[in-house]
């Protein structure tokens, strides 16, 4: 350290940090932050690039309503919204899993509201005292790296029985139920399509062929395109997403059927902007955002939809309700304490 | 007699040293209590509640779990294998830094500090890319090498944890008495001996700083154990298990108390070493200027290159990453990656770089200001400032984030009015790395002799003129190297500042996770990359400010 | 009396670091604190000069008490043994930084920082920095740092133990030289029994935290009060053998009984004999080990004498005169 040669110039250095702190200061102080008339906070866990798009058309059909949204993946953003619950921030919530959104710590902080056009959307995909309506939603599916299939000579899985075969032992991974909401999307149905007995006999099979418990829903995916594994249980959407970006891997919609999570909108209590905020509300369920939708997702709950291509080429049939198990949400949020001890016990190390 | 009059003064008034001290330990101690206690508390009150009330059902259940005794093995397993090796590897490569001639010593010392302005996603992703099952290594040699899980933690931890070592030994090692070395040697002592009865008793208050932050922060760590963990389990990801995944917070609390255990006992250990600590910078020492070997030189530098091509070779990687169309199926070069698809597209980085800067002076003078207050007034409370200075250490950011939502998002609170701007994510910046800092400061000060602030005092300074005149014209460039620190942190930290942040502050760490999250890991590299030059981009428009203000041989990476 | 001492007393947890210390000095007077290292020496100047605080007793100067006062607030001028010249400042503003403290005007401050540098002869170095000079140079400066502002004590602590001999002894002089032109009063913590005797005007001799005896340099020589001093301040034999102390009072068994080498008189049929065990011959001077009754003394011999040879037999005499009974420590 030399600590002789510098020291003039240093204290001016330092004079002048410390001012630039308080100027600084003082700038941000005029930085708005509290939503106004006109503008409204939406919360959402869509991703970003469906986001984009959403947003996009948004601005077309509603050009005097200026969105002010925040992304955050389902779990953070259901710890943010328990944490600001005394004060919230924002106005409306979008695309946001039902399973969550049944939390009643949540539920106590919407107002019932349903857009004019609610009736496009069946009853089933709609809270039934009208507190969240659900117009898109996610399958599951299987991501299979095809180079790591044929490297060792093996069969593509087609189902859930097929993946507890042993050629398949150290192939698989899937998000861990404890962390992941598409991975207790998937725990809950097959113990709902199976039945307790025998789904818990099921998953102790699985477990046996399981690499690892990835922490979240995209990730076992991403890890079988990447060829980190040779299959990902994952959903539809990642799969098809990552088709389309080239990795060479094939979704499989499991033929016993597949678990699903609807993404949920609500309408905030303590919203400052509810003209705005309904005004986006019934934008969400309106031809021009179905239009988006049908773009990006697998499941739009909305009738009649046109499947884009890449849809169709990754494997999507065109009618999805023939390959959708009917998942009882309410029994899924009521018992997932429960469910997801068990599952910790058994085979978490 | 003019002691007379002044007597009288004295007895009079309070002293203008004694207010200065209450004042600066005062608003430190606030501003400690506010920004780390206040939040901490309104979180972790939550592991008492239970459905039945008030009590320590929740750590009950917890410690009865079978699990329990497993992830805590575990974490203290990793926290003790990493904790021991990065002390060695940055000490080795802080000590070819500081006390060799060996060259390049200007892009070692950046290279080692890359793992703490990547984010620590793309370190992750970085080494999936690089020893993943599908990895460069496994498909270029064939191997089978499996890291998922202890070695997939034990290594990017390692990785993650080296710059926040070598930041502080690096201090420790940059300051020492030449005549200890010459008499040690005419005495006949050995390189060894030497090393061994002179260097590291003199920077024992460094090791012992940065063993406490390795090992705390990697226990603390969820990013790495998440992405790489496998099914191993560690009590961070537990947290976040609990918290993000099961929006418990009470469970999550009861883990989050566990974790600040090792830090009340690091307060304890704190005390014992600081006590076995000399000033190994006194008004008289002459400062140690290495000198060539060039046989030691060269071995020293082999080593540090080593390190720095470990470290290099997870951050090269992914840079290569962001440049070819689909790792690892299509190698062939492309610009793609950087045509952002976010939301925001390029905006955050610029918001990043504004909440970094702002995050860097106010710790330049809020963090170093708590290191001058707990060293320069002796009170009792100085215990309790020093426990709380380094307490964020032991906190996982998910934890202060929510912690802060909790305790600041209620108008009409007094610092309500931070709040949805830029100022409390760097102030939540500031105090979620304050320990690092801290110690930081802490070591470098606690080498300066306390001569100088007597000598200061006996011609009739008041403490703030010594301060002002004495003490840091000679910590300066510490107190630079510790903005350098904050503002390279808050370029990429995560995990607190995404339950802060509002549709207006976007960060660019952020859209690193949106882009990881959909998927589109390639972009994700190029986000990090942008990031990573935005930052070695400062740092030498920094280091070039310097020169042109005629200021020399002075390192923003100690 | 200009400065008191009155039961002056510091605690460091359960070590008593020094120990109801009382002490007068008047003005201009130069007092050395004697005695080995953890004597309590450094720590009593330290209690005086306001940078350690008093557990017990009071510090008075001119009547008025310390205690309570902090140090930059006494106006005693301090030079440390490890200089303490701010190393990012230059000479001259090392000087003048006392001065800015007391808010001189910036003439007079120049005019003084002038002066003190003539004093100290460093003139043509005002504008260098610390690290530029050399030890001795910078102890200088220092002294001329701490008698800027005209302090009312200046406090050396072991000021010259740092530097290499000869500087050290050019330093004493002129250190020595200061004091007496200044008139200032002045205390100087020094292990060094040497530095002591030749500058100081008294010798406080200290031992474990208290004072074991004030005096001039004589008469702490010639007559020691403790085996401490004694032994502490030049050589002295303690006759432990009761061959020796034959003849020296019959309660012989408590008093410690001590003779400088110096005293002991080699002499043909001298009242005992010994063998020679060592001889070191050092100019004018010759000292001699010898083993007599079961112990070895040391003789020291003046002048030119016929050659001593190791395994010699030598007769010797304790004068009775020279003999001093010393008690084992002060109460």
């Amino acid at each position: 350290m030399d600590m002789t040669s510098v020291q003039r110039p240093a204290l001016n250095c330092i004079t002048r940090l410390v001012t630039g702190v308080f100027v600084g200061a003082a700038l941000l102080l005029a930085v708005p932050g509290i939503s106004q008339a006109g503008k409204i906070t939406v919360y959402t866990s869509y991703e970003e690039d469906e986001l984009a798009a959403f947003l996009e058309a948004m601005s077309k059909d509603l050009p005097d309503v200026e969105v002010d949204v925040l992304r955050l993946s389902t779990g953070d953003l259901r710890a943010r919204m328990l944490a600001e619950a005394d004060n919230p921030k924002h106005d409306v919530i979008w695309g946001w899993a039902a399973t969550s959104m049944v939390d009643p710590r949540i539920l106590e902080m919407l107002e019932p509201y349903s857009p004019a056009d609610i009736d496009k959307v069946p009853a089933r995909f709609r809270d039934k005292d009208g507190y969240w309506f659900a117009t898109t939603g996610y399958m599951g599916a299987f991501c299979v790296n095809n180079e790591e299939m044929s490297k060792d000579n093996l069969a593509i899985p087609s189902s859930w029985q097929d993946l507890i075969k042993p050629e398949y032992k150290g192939k698989l991974v899937m998000p861990n139920p404890a962390s992941s909401g598409t991975g207790y999307l998937h725990v809950a149905s097959i113990l709902q399509m199976m039945g307790e007995e025998d789904g818990w006999a099921y998953l102790d099979e699985l477990d046996k062929n399981m690499d690892q418990y990835i922490k979240s829903g995209s990730k076992p995916c991403n890890a079988a395109s990447a060829g980190e594994n040779a299959i990902g249980i994952s959903f539809a959407l990642r799969a098809i997403k990552n088709i389309d970006e080239g990795y060479p891997i094939t979704m499989v919609i499991p033929s016993e059927g597949a678990g699903h999570e609807l993404e949920a909108n609500a309408l905030m209590k303590t919203s400052q902007n509810k003209e705005d905020a309904k005004k986006f509300l019934d934008w969400s369920v309106s031809k021009g955002a179905e239009a988006e939708y049908n773009k990006w997702k697998s499941i739009v709950t909305m009738q009649g939809r046109d499947m884009p291509e890449k849809f169709k080429n990754a494997g999507l049939p065109d009618d999805i309700s023939t390959v959708l198990f009917e998942v009882d949400y309410a029994w899924a949020a009521e018992n997932r304490d429960r469910i997801i001890t068990e599952w910790q016990k058994r085979y978490e190390k | 007699m003019s002691v007379l009059s002044s007597k009288a003064r004295a007895s009079a008034l309070p002293d203008s040293d004694r207010l200065f001290g209450v004042f600066t330990v005062g608003a430190t101690g606030l501003l400690l209590v506010t920004f780390v206690l206040v939040p901490l508390w309104a979180i972790l009150k939550n592991s008492f509640v239970t459905p039945e009330g008030i009590g320590l059902d929740n750590f009950v259940r917890y410690f009865t779990d079978a699990r329990f005794v497993t992830v805590v093995g575990n974490t203290f397993e990793v926290g003790i294998s990493v904790t021991l090796t990065t002390l060695v590897l940055a000490y080795g490569f802080a000590y070819a830094v500081q006390r060799t001639c060996m060259p390049f010593k200007g892009v070692l010392r950046i290279i080692a500090l890359l793992p703490v302005f990547s984010p620590s996603l793309v370190q992750a992703l970085g080494l999936q890319f690089l020893l993943g099952r599908n990895g460069f290594v496994n498909r270029t040699f064939g191997t089978e090498i499996d890291i998922y899980g202890f070695w997939g933690i034990f290594i990017s931890d390692t990785v993650y944890a080296f710059p926040h070592a070598f930041l502080i030994l690096s201090t420790a090692l940059a300051v020492a008495d030449a005549r200890l070395y010459e008499s040690a040697e005419s005495l006949g002592a050995g390189p060894w001996r030497i090393f061994r009865t002179v260097t590291l008793p003199g920077t024992r208050y460094g090791i012992a700083s940065a063993a406490f932050v390795v090992f705390t922060i990697v226990i603390t760590d969820f990013g790495n154990p998440v992405v790489i963990g496998g099914n191993y389990s560690v009590l961070a990801v537990e947290i976040y298990n609990q918290v993000s995944g099961q929006a418990n917070f009470a469970m999550g609390a009861v883990i989050g108390v566990l974790l600040l255990l090792p830090a009340a006992l690091a307060v304890t250990g704190e005390k014992w070493i600081a006590r076995r600590q000399f000033a190994s910078l006194t008004s008289q020492s002459v400062p140690l200027v290495p000198r060539p070997n060039p046989a030691r030189d060269a071995a020293w530098f082999a080593y540090s290159v080593l390190v720095a091509l470990a470290i290099l070779s997870l951050v090269a990687i992914v840079i290569y990453a962001s440049f070819v169309r689909l790792w690892p199926y299509n190698l062939s070069l492309s610009l793609r990656h950087y045509q952002f698809d976010v939301q925001n597209g390029i905006q955050p980085l610029w918001t990043s770089i504004s909440v970094a800067i702002l995050t860097a002076l106010l710790a330049i003078v809020f963090v170093t200001g708590a290191a001058y207050a707990n060293h320069a007034f002796p009170m009792r409370a100085n215990r309790i400032l020093y426990f709380l200075a380094i307490l964020p250490a032991a906190v996982p950011g998910m934890v202060l984030g929510l912690g802060y939502i909790l305790a600041f998002n209620t108008p009409g609170q007094p610092v309500y009015w931070i709040y949805d701007t830029i100022l409390i994510i760097a102030v939540c910046n500031v105090y979620h790395y304050h320990a690092q800092g801290f110690l930081l400061a802490t070591t470098n000060i606690k080498q300066i002799s306390s001569t100088f602030d007597e000598a200061s005092a006996t011609l009739g300074a008041t403490k703030l003129r010594t301060v002002w005149r004495v003490t840091l014209p000679m910590i300066w460039p510490t107190v630079l190297a510790v903005g350098v620190f904050f503002f390279m942190r808050a370029m990429v930290t995560l995990s607190a500042v995404i339950f802060l942040i509002t549709p207006s502050t976007q960060l660019a760490a952020v859209s690193v996770l949106y882009l990881d999250d959909r998927g589109a890991l390639n972009q994700a590299a190029a986000f990090a990359v942008c990031i990573m030059a935005t930052v070695v981009a400062f740092l030498v428009l920094t280091q070039l400010a310097l020169r042109l203000a005629g200021i020399r041989g002075v390192n923003l990476v100690r | 009396m200009f400065l008191s001492l009155r039961g002056v007393t510091k605690r460091f947890g359960s070590v008593l670091a020094v120990d109801h210390v009382d002490l007068d000095l008047s003005e201009g007077e130069f007092v050395c604190f004697l005695g080995p290292s953890g004597c309590g020496k450094t720590t009593l100047l330290r209690l005086v000069a306001g940078l350690e605080t008093l557990d017990e007793g009071e510090i008075l100067l001119e009547g008025t008490d310390l205690s309570g006062l902090p140090a930059r607030k006494r106006n005693f001028g301090v030079v440390f043994q490890s200089y303490s010249l701010f190393p990012n400042l230059s000479v001259a503003r090392n000087i003048a930084y006392g001065l800015e403290c007391r808010k001189w005007e910036k003439e007079k401050i120049k005019a003084r920082v002038g002066e003190m540098l003539d004093l100290v002869h460093l003139g043509q170095h005002a504008e260098k920095h610390p690290h530029e000079l050399s030890g001795g140079m910078q102890q200088r400066v220092a002294l001329a740092r701490a008698l800027a502002p005209e302090p009312a004590v200046l406090l050396l602590d072991e000021p010259l133990s740092a530097l290499d001999a000869k500087v050290r002894e050019s330093l004493r002089g002129e250190i020595s030289e200061l004091q007496k032109r200044l008139g200032i009063t002045t205390i100087m913590v020094t292990h060094d029994q040497d530095e002591a005797m030749e500058m100081a005007d008294r010798i406080v001799a200290m031992n474990r935290g208290r004072i074991e005896q004030v005096g001039t340099a004589e008469e702490l020589y010639w007559e020691p009060a403790t085996r401490f001093v004694g032994e502490f301040i030049g050589r002295i034999n303690m006759l432990n053998s009761p061959q020796l102390r034959a003849g020296f009072d019959g309660s012989a068994g408590e008093a410690a009984l001590a003779i400088r080498p110096e005293h002991v008189v080699l002499s043909e049929g001298g009242a005992h004999s010994g063998k020679v065990r060592k001889v070191a011959f050092l100019g004018n001077t010759m000292r001699l080990g010898v083993e007599a009754g079961g112990q070895e003394i040391e003789i020291e011999v003046h002048g030119r004498r016929r050659r001593m040879n190791v395994g010699d037999t030598v007769t010797f005499d304790l004068p009775v005169d020279r003999v001093r009974r010393l008690a084992v420590s002060s109460q």
